[in-house]
Formats: C-alpha cells, sequence, structure tokens
C-alpha cells in the first residue's frame, strides 16, 4: 500500500482522487486483444452480396439460404469460392436471370475474379447450399446446388469449365432441398448422393411470439423426407425408397457422414429441424437403419428435439472418438454429443462450457479448427436468428433484417471436452453482427491454419483469414487418395501421433451448414516437428500406416504406398 | 510512490498556502496542529469520495428502474395493448411490486425474455417474499442462458419461497441439466417426485440424468414409471430406447424407438403458475389455440375473449365472426351476435357458416320471413344438409306456407330419414295439412325414435282422433298427459271419454 503523501497538493490530489472514485463508473478491462480472424473479401476481390429476394411477405425460404463452398474447381493448387444466392421468384421455384449463385476463381494469393458465367455456373435458381465432390471420378471436382425446386449437377469439364447435367445426371430431386453430402456407402468407389430436404413449404401467415408477422416454422408445414442417389459410375439413381430413407420424413437440414459405429461402412447423420436427428446406420446392404435414439444422438438429454441446423462429426473432446455437434435455435443450446463407443452418444453439452453461452444465439454453420495449433479443436460458430429477436447492440444492417442480425461465437477447447467462449477473440468472425449461414473453412493461403468463408444473407459474403497467433506451434495438413478413383477418399480416418499426442479427423467435405469444404484434415501439432505416425483407416475399412511425416507441410497420402 | 517528507520550511515543488506561516518559525502548538492539518484534509476527502460513492450505489438501488417499453407497431392490436396497460400500471406507480409483476408477465408470455426479467426483477426488489417474481425471474434467465452460479442463486430464492412446489423443482432440474450438473439434477428430479410421485415428467428427467449417469438400472426404472403415468409421450418412448439400447435389450429399443415415432412428444408440464402466465398471451395463435378448446367444451366464457381478439386481429374473417356469434348465442347476447353475422354475411355473402347461424338466430327471435330467406340461400349452397331443409319446414309452417313446409322436410328425411325431431314436425305440418293419415305415420316413426316424446303423442293423438281412431287416440292423449301435464290434454280427453 503506498505511503500517504503529506504535502498540500499532493494530499489534494489524492483527496480529489478519492471524491472520484465516488463518481466514476467501473473501469475496463484495459485494450482488447487482436482479433483472430480479419475479413479480406472485400480486398481480395469477393464483391458477392446475398440477395433472399425478401419483400415483407416472410417467405420461409428467404431466411434459410447462404451455404458456401470452398474447393479446388480447376485443379491448381488453391481454393476457389463459390456463394449460394436466393432469387427473387418466390413463392415460385423459377429462374431469375438477374440473381445468379457466384463463383470466384483465385488467381492469386488472396486475390479472386468473378467467373461464374465463364465457369458455365450461372443458374439463377433458388439456392440454399452446395456439395463438392468429383462423382466420375475423372479427377475434377464437379459441383451439386441445392435448391428450393430442382438440384442442379455440374459436372466439371475440367480446368474448371462445368455443364449442367441435371437432366442425365438423375439426381435433380425437387421440393426444397438443404445440404447435401457425398458418400461411398457401397464401396464400390463411386460417391453415392444424400440430400437433406426441408418441408412441403407454401406462402401462410406466421407470427411470433409478440403477434408480429414473421417467418414459419417447419412445424407449420409437413416435412420431406431425404433422398439417396446411388452412384453408378458417374450417374445417378434415386434409392431412396428401397434405401427406407423414404420412409420417415423430417425437417432436414445439415449433416455429415462418417463410420461412425466403426463397422467399416459410412453411416450418415443428419440434424432435423424441430424433429429427433437421425443416425442412419449403413447396413452394408444397400439399406440404412434409422438409430439415433438407440444411440442416443435423436434428442438432447431432457429427451426433447431441437432445431438442428449446422452439424459436425470431429474429435471434441481429446479421446480418440467421432463426436457430433450440432447447432440450434436461440433459447436451445448448441448440441455436443459425446461418442462413448458401443454405448453410443451422451449429450454432454452442459459439462462442455458450450451450452448456456449459445442460448442467446441461432446456431447455423460451424467448424471445428484448431486455432492455436495446439492440438485440439476449437470451435467457429456463424450465428443469424430465423425469428424475430431483441437487437443486437453493433448492428449495422439496416431494414428488418436487423432484427435477425446476431453475434457468431468462437470457442477455445481447452481439452477433454471443455470449451470457454473465446468470441472476444474472434476479430471479424464475431465483432459485427450479421445474419450468417454458411460457414466453410479451408487453408486459402497455405500457412496452415484454417481461413474461413461465411455466407451472410443480405450482406457481402465474408472471407476471413485466420491471423491467430501461433509462435513455435506447427501443423500438417493430410489428404488422403485412393489411385484408381483420382479423387479424396472421402470418409477416411485419419489418426496422428505426434509429440506423445494423438489425435483424429475424419476427411469429409459436407458438414457445417448447406456447404462444403476441402477434404483436408489440419491438425495443429503444438511444438512437436515430425509425426511419427499417421494411422489411415479407408473408407473400405482397410487400415494402412504411414511414418514419419514432416509438419508444416501438406502431404497427400496415397492408398497403396504406406504400410501394415 | 510515496514522497519524501519535506522540510516543513521549504516544500521543493508545492507552492505553499500564501498565509501559512513558516513551521519552523511556528510554536510547538501551532506545528503539531498544521501538521495534522494536511492529512486530515486528505481523509476528509477520502471520506467525502467515499460517502458520495456509497450514496450513488444506495441511490441506484432505491431508483426506479426504467420501465421496459417492447411494444413496436408491427405487433398484433391485443399485444400492444396488453404491453400498455401493464407498462402505464407501473408508471402510475412505481412502487407497486404487483405492477411490475404484472408487466414481467405480459413480457413473459409474449417471449420478451429482456423486458420480463427487469420488470420481475423490479418486482422481486420490491416484494422479495412473492414466489412467482422470484420464480418468473428464474425461468426467464434460464430462457436467456444465465451462468450457472446465477441461475443457482435465482433458483435458490425461488424454491425457499415455495419448497413444495414441484414444478419449480423440475424447471431447476432442466436449468442444471443445460449446465452439465447431472448429479444435482438428478436430486431435483428426485425431489420433485417425492412431491408429487405422480408427476410423469419428474420421472421422465429423473430417468434421463441417470441415464447419462451411467445409472440404467434406475434410468429403466424411472423412465418406466413416467411411461406408465403418461403412454402418450413420444419424448419418455425415445429416452427407453436408448436406456434398452444401453441394457443391451436391443428389441425392446427397436420397439420403443418405432413407438416413439408414431406418438407426439409431450411438452406441458403441469405448472399452474406458468399456465396463468401463458393465458396472457393474446397473439393469433395462442387465441386460436384457447379458443378452439373452450369451444370444443362449451366453455363459452371462456372462448368469448379471445374469439373477440381474433375478430379484432382479422375483421375480414367472417368465419371468425360466426364462431363469435355462436359464442354470443350460446351466452344469450342475441344483438350483439345478429351484427356479428351481419357483418359475416356482408364479408361473405354465402358463407355457410354465416348464412346457417344467422338463420337459426332469425328464427329463434321470430323473425321467420328473415329465417326463410336466409335457410334458402343456405340450402341452395349445401342441398345434402338435411338439417337445413328442416329448418326451413319448420319455418315455412307457421307463416302459412304448408306446401313448402311439406316438401322441406320431405327433401331433409330423404338425407336424414331416422331424425325424430324431423318426423315430429312433418308429421304436424301433415296434420296441419289435413292429411291425417300420412301424419300418423310420421308421428309413429318420431315416436318410434322417442318414445317418450309427450307433443308427439299429443298430435298423433289429435290426428287419430280426427280419423275416428278413438280408442287409441285416447291411449296417445293419455300418454302425453302422464309424461307432460302442462299439455292442452283436458278438453280432448273428456271428449274421447264421453
Amino acid at each position: 500500500m503506498a505511503r500517504i503523501p503529506w504535502s498540500w497538493c499532493e494530499g489534494a490530489r489524492w483527496g480529489l482522487v478519492g471524491l472520484l472514485a465516488g463518481c466514476s463508473r467501473e473501469v475496463g478491462a484495459g485494450a482488447p486483444e487482436a482479433g483472430w480472424f480479419t475479413d479480406v473479401g472485400a480486398a481480395a476481390g469477393l464483391g458477392f452480396t446475398h440477395a433472399s429476394g425478401a419483400r415483407g411477405q416472410y417467405h420461409m425460404p428467404e431466411v434459410m439460404g447462404g451455404g458456401v463452398a470452398l474447393f479446388d474447381a480447376e485443379p491448381d493448387g488453391d481454393l476457389d469460392l463459390y456463394c449460394v444466392n436466393g432469387n427473387g421468384k418466390l413463392p415460385a421455384a423459377e429462374r431469375d436471370p438477374n440473381s445468379a449463385s457466384a463463383f470466384y476463381r483465385q488467381e492469386a494469393p488472396w486475390r479472386f475474379v468473378e467467373a461464374t458465367r465463364e465457369a458455365g455456373l450461372a443458374e439463377g435458381l433458388y439456392g440454399m447450399g452446395a456439395a463438392v465432390a468429383d462423382v466420375d471420378n475423372d479427377g475434377d471436382e464437379d459441383l451439386y446446388v441445392t435448391h428450393y425446386g430442382p438440384n442442379t449437377l455440374f459436372r466439371n469439364q475440367g480446368g474448371g469449365r462445368f455443364v449442367d447435367d441435371s437432366a442425365r445426371g438423375g439426381c435433380a430431386g425437387g421440393g426444397w432441398s438443404s445440404s447435401a453430402a457425398f458418400v461411398d456407402l457401397d464401396r464400390d468407389g463411386f460417391l453415392e448422393l444424400f440430400v437433406t430436404r426441408y418441408v412441403e413449404w407454401q406462402e401462410k401467415a406466421c407470427f411470433d411470439q409478440a403477434g408480429r408477422p414473421d417467418y414459419c416454422g417447419p412445424k407449420a408445414f409437413a416435412p420431406q423426407h431425404d433422398l439417396l442417389f446411388r452412384n453408378d459410375g458417374g450417374s445417378f439413381q434415386d434409392v431412396s425408397r428401397a434405401a427406407g430413407v423414404a420412409a420417415l420424413a423430417a425437417a432436414g437440414l445439415g449433416l455429415v457422414c462418417a463410420d461412425l459405429d466403426q463397422d467399416g461402412w459410412q453411416d450418415i447423420y443428419v440434424a432435423n429441424d424441430a424433429y429427433p436427428n437421425h443416425l442412419w446406420r449403413n447396413r452394408g446392404d444397400g439399406t440404412l437403419a434409422e438409430e439415433a435414439l438407440q444411440r442416443g444422438a435423436a434428442l438432447n438429454l431432457s429427451g426433447q428435439p431441437q432445431a438442428g441446423m449446422g452439424v459436425l462429426v470431429a474429435d471434441l473432446d481429446g479421446d480418440l472418438g467421432l463426436d457430433l455437434f450440432v447447432t440450434h435455435l436461440r433459447e436451445e443450446t448448441n448440441a455436443f454429443y459425446r461418442n462413448r463407443g458401443a454405448q453410443g452418444f451422451l449429450d454432454a453439452t452442459g459439462a462442455s462450457g458450450l451450452g448456456p453461452a449459445s442460448m442467446p444465439w441461432t446456431g447455423f454453420g460451424v467448424a471445428a479448427l484448431d486455432l492455436e495449433l495446439d492440438g485440439d479443436l476449437d470451435l467457429a460458430i456463424a450465428n443469424g436468428a430465423v425469428f424475430h429477436r431483441p437487437r443486437v447492440a453493433g448492428v449495422e444492417l439496416s431494414g428488418p433484417w436487423a432484427d435477425y442480425a446476431e453475434t457468431s461465437l468462437l470457442f477455445r477447447n481447452e481439452g477433454g471436452g471443455r470449451f470457454a467462449d473465446a468470441s472476444a477473440r474472434g476479430g471479424a468472425l464475431t465483432e459485427r453482427p450479421a445474419v450468417a449461414r454458411g460457414l466453410a473453412a479451408g487453408d486459402l493461403d497455405g500457412d496452415g491454419d484454417l481461413d474461413l468463408l461465411v455466407g451472410r444473407i443480405e450482406e457481402r459474403a465474408s472471407l476471413l483469414r485466420n491471423d491467430a497467433p501461433r509462435a513455435g506451434r506447427h501443423w500438417i495438413a493430410l489428404r488422403c487418395r485412393h489411385p484408381g478413383w483420382q479423387r479424396d477418399a472421402l470418409g477416411a480416418r485419419v489418426e496422428i501421433a505426434a509429440g506423445g499426442q494423438r489425435q483424429v479427423q475424419v476427411l469429409a467435405s459436407s458438414w457445417s451448414y448447406a456447404s462444403s469444404s476441402p477434404a483436408v484434415a489440419t491438425f495443429g501439432l503444438g511444438p512437436a516437428t515430425q509425426v511419427e505416425e499417421c494411422l489411415v483407416t479407408w473408407p473400405d475399412g482397410v487400415r494402412e500406416r504411414f511414418l514419419a511425416l514432416e509438419a508444416d507441410r501438406a502431404h497427400v497420402l496415397v492408398r497403396g504406398t504406406g504400410g501394415e | 510512490m510515496g514522497k519524501k517528507r519535506r522540510a516543513a520550511a521549504a516544500p521543493a515543488r508545492s507552492p505553499s498556502p500564501p498565509r501559512a506561516p513558516s513551521a519552523a518559525a511556528a510554536p510547538p502548538e501551532a506545528r503539531s496542529r498544521r501538521s495534522l492539518r494536511r492529512p486530515a484534509l486528505v481523509l476528509l476527502l477520502l471520506a467525502a469520495g467515499a460517502a458520495l460513492f456509497a450514496w450513488r450505489r444506495g441511490a441506484a438501488a432505491n431508483a426506479t428502474p426504467a420501465v421496459p417499453d417492447p411494444v413496436t407497431p408491427e405487433m398484433a392490436a391485443p399485444v400492444r395493448r396488453a404491453l400498455t396497460a401493464a407498462r402505464a400500471a407501473v408508471l402510475a406507480a412505481p412502487d407497486s411490486a404487483p405492477a411490475w409483476g404484472e408487466l414481467g408477465e405480459v413480457c413473459d408470455a409474449h417471449h420478451l425474455y429482456p423486458e420480463a426479467e427487469a420488470a420481475y426483477a423490479a418486482a422481486a426488489a420490491r416484494a422479495p417474499n412473492e414466489f412467482r417474481w422470484a420464480y418468473g425471474l428464474a425461468v426467464v434467465r434460464d430462457f436467456q442462458g444465465a451462468p450457472a452460479e446465477e441461475l443457482a442463486g435465482l433458483f435458490d430464492v425461488a424454491l425457499r419461497l415455495a419448497p413444495r412446489y414441484p414444478p419449480a423443482r423440475l424447471r431447476h432440474g432442466d436449468a442444471l441439466v443445460r449446465q452439465g450438473r447431472l448429479a444435482e439434477a438428478a436430486a431435483a428430479y428426485a425431489e420433485a417426485v417425492a412431491l408429487d410421485p405422480g408427476l410423469a415428467l419428474a420421472h421422465r428427467g429423473l430417468g434421463q440424468t441417470r441415464l447419462a449417469l451411467d445409472d440404467v438400472d434406475g434410468a429403466l426404472a424411472a423412465l418406466e414409471r413416467a411411461a406408465e403415468l403418461d403412454p402418450r409421450d413420444a419424448v419418455t418412448a425415445g429416452s427407453l430406447a436408448q436406456a434398452y439400447a444401453r441394457a443391451g435389450a436391443a428389441e425392446r429399443a427397436a420397439a420403443s424407438a418405432a413407438r416413439a415415432r408414431e406418438l407426439e412428444p409431450v411438452f406441458g408440464l403441469p405448472d399452474p403458475v406458468r399456465f396463468a402466465l401463458e393465458a396472457r398471451n393474446v397473439t393469433p395463435l395462442a387465441c386460436e389455440q384457447r379458443a378452439a378448446e373452450h369451444e370444443a367444451r362449451g366453455e363459452w366464457k371462456a372462448a368469448r375473449p379471445d374469439l373477440e381478439r381474433l375478430v379484432e386481429m382479422d375483421g375480414e374473417d367472417a368465419g371468425l365472426r360466426v364462431r363469435l356469434a355462436r359464442c354470443l348465442v350460446a351466452l344469450a347476447l342475441r344483438a350483439p351476435a345478429a351484427a356479428e353475422l351481419a357483418r359475416a354475411l356482408e364479408l361473405a355473402p354465402e358463407h355457410l357458416g354465416a348464412l346457417t347461424e344467422a338463420a337459426a338466430l332469425a328464427q329463434a327471435s321470430g323473425d321467420l320471413a328473415r329465417a326463410v330467406e336466409l335457410y334458402r340461400r343456405a340450402t341452395a349452397r349445401a342441398p345434402e344438409s338435411a338439417l337445413l331443409w328442416k329448418r326451413l319446414g319448420a319455418s315455412l309452417g307457421p307463416l302459412g306456407d304448408l306446401p313448402g313446409s311439406l316438401a322441406a322436410f320431405e327433401r331433409a328425411a330423404a338425407l336424414a330419414p331416422a331424425d325424430a325431431e324431423l318426423l315430429h314436425n312433418w308429421g304436424t305440418a301433415l296434420a296441419r295439412a289435413e292429411r291425417h293419415a300420412e301424419a300418423c305415420e310420421r308421428l309413429r316413426g318420431a315416436l318410434g325414435l322417442e318414445p317418450d316424446n309427450a307433443g308427439a303423442h299429443l298430435s298423433l293423438g289429435a290426428s287419430l282422433a280426427l280419423l275416428g281412431r278413438r280408442a287409441e287416440a285416447l291411449e296417445h292423449y293419455e300418454r302425453a298427459q302422464a309424461l307432460d301435464p302442462s299439455l292442452p290434454t283436458a278438453e280432448a280427453l273428456a271428449e274421447l271419454r264421453r
């Protein structure tokens, strides 16, 4: 404690300090840290602004679109962007030549050029989401766009030039599709297509709990069953009924694919909105069995269905099990389903620290990424309301959408499945409220950390460069390819050992909400400079070991070049 | 930080007070006084600062908080009115806990949780022993994702005020689950079960938390009890599916899962405090749900306010006006009912419900000409309605149009031959047309369906007498008299007995 000064003026000064202390407000904690994400979209040439077509009639598709995709269209080794757009034709499911989803080709690091028409990707239907994969095993990524209305399969002809192959492709579907994912369900090397569908929407007046006109919820309409298309060497056949998928209708929004029970067959998990989620276990005979209820992944811990928009599969608690994470509505919590192996899943949201912090927000796109490269996965969640809400401070949007803007969230993994709210460090991800929807993650600048592309309703999509501090920590990025298929081995399980720590990820391009990301497993290694061992479980269950992989670079693991 | 004590005679940097004598030259007593003056002044200023701080804090605590104003023009008119009225009550009596609490409940009922929170907090500050405000505050803070410690404190207060209120224990359990405090949640659910062993949701919550705590046997016991208490609950069935799977009973798990898909989830906690609050929600959906429930049970007085709100919110909906009219008729409020029906017919001149109700009201009021006009329009819209033809027939007869009346009854009977009232009215009309043989046939038909219909006995007796069948006529007159002594049978009986 300081000595009391005896001089007159000094005494007066201290007395004045005491006096002012009675008048003062709380003093802040000091200058904030620099944010971990920087929006470089405008500088990079990303001018796409989402158009919902809203004209005050509260057409439900207006509030649900906004998927995004990061993929190498050409392929030339760098990631290109695709942003899904709405149009002004609702309630009709028609093309609008004045509205189109947008494709941006990366010409140089952080420099993008709009090339939608040039790439053959202009269409003008009311877009919801995007899924990317090589459907014909020709070495090029194809693009599937979901719509309110028939979906579109854009087949890559090479060099990033696409043609609309919907008519021949056999996978247009119909109704109101949301997310889609490619997955090899029958282990024949060709990727099946699973499409989640939402509701049989029609124009209807709905109101919020204060009697204000608002968007309807999913229970105002009949749900639609999801769709499964079998890939017969590049063309598709609808096998929804035969596989058992058509037997259950729920308002599907998000999905992930992985071998969740580690029986060598890829399974599918669907996040449904206001209905129990679905876990389609692959029986290996062309049929799927829905077992989410028995396995503990259908409902929250109180046994209630929640909203269910974005979803991802990742090892969030570091026990090498593939957990599930689903984003939810305001006044609900996001859900962290811990994978307990033979005991199924357990809703561990409350104990994880992910619960109450998420209750004021409505979550859509989500990414699990190691921001600090310390060997565990953090969470970035894109938020935006679907009903009127109290206006959030800092909203820059004008008009009705201002009442739907929300702050996105960042959670730091503290280990063992515990998370802390790190949104104060989110920078451009979290500092400005928006009506965020799709979220894709990819290493756009090859520096080993994952950057983000976030779709936002009625705003410019944001391209967020990852600037999280990482001094002294290392990384590794792994792709898995099957030489016979000329494509990424979607569904491969990649487990590494580095510096005394083991980690696992699944190679998947479809997770989050209505979005697609590169199928690359990017691990933070902490101080380790090498991955001593990498165990790959290929989608057909075959296991292969790769040794001594150098850190701080990307590797392509080719099947057959490893050891047992 | 501190500065060295300087020689009192010559402070190096600070100007001396102009008249202060040199300390060195002053007598010891004066030096002593001066040496105390400065620290005393410092202490005085510090004390003043502390007092000011304390006063501001106290003032803040006792100050009337800002009255929430969540009203926006887009809200439905009844909602705006309810919020405005509740707010005005607070402004008129800012120290009134009930006024603040009422505002809290109205906001809460409309999911305006930040405003509800502020109002409940103000109410609780003014009436700390009132359970409703403490409970409401805990619930809305829970809905907004309050931190665990804060929530624990809020529920603690509420539960101390109403320790034997099972729904509060159950909600506390739900909040603890969201916080991940599963053992405490299980204890809360167990307390709710102990207070009310018939509370299915408490058994359900207990089962779910036991399952999460890997007490599979305990989970099954609680969930099976919940299913016994409420076999319709999809949530219980789903949780049982998970519990059976964990117990290795795959077939039972699959059966429960299949059952869960067929059922609907039961969310409604029997919580009278929250029920009363929900009744304050005056949005179209809430009004419609409540009105429909009351209408189905014939609770017209209870249905009326919600039907009036619905009409206010959508005055162009003829069907709503018809429902309101029906309610008003049931409450014997004919004039307002007639006004609603008139408006409904202005909006939709061929609205079948409006035509039917307006015709019935006119008929009951004795305006048979109007009733006939409306019934004719209604039967043109719905020629398959026996009821409408029957009522048309009943209206035409007293107006003297017997042929029209008989034709209408005949149409009705073709559609609904086993209608006792129809047969009675038709028989009476036939008798009036002096077609007594046919009248007797219809009236016997009516009595076959309703043997104790005194009026039918009377009419049949009259027709039989006119056909000369005195003994049969006497029998039916005597039966009529026995069933209803007020009927005018005396003269006929006397004549038949002569």
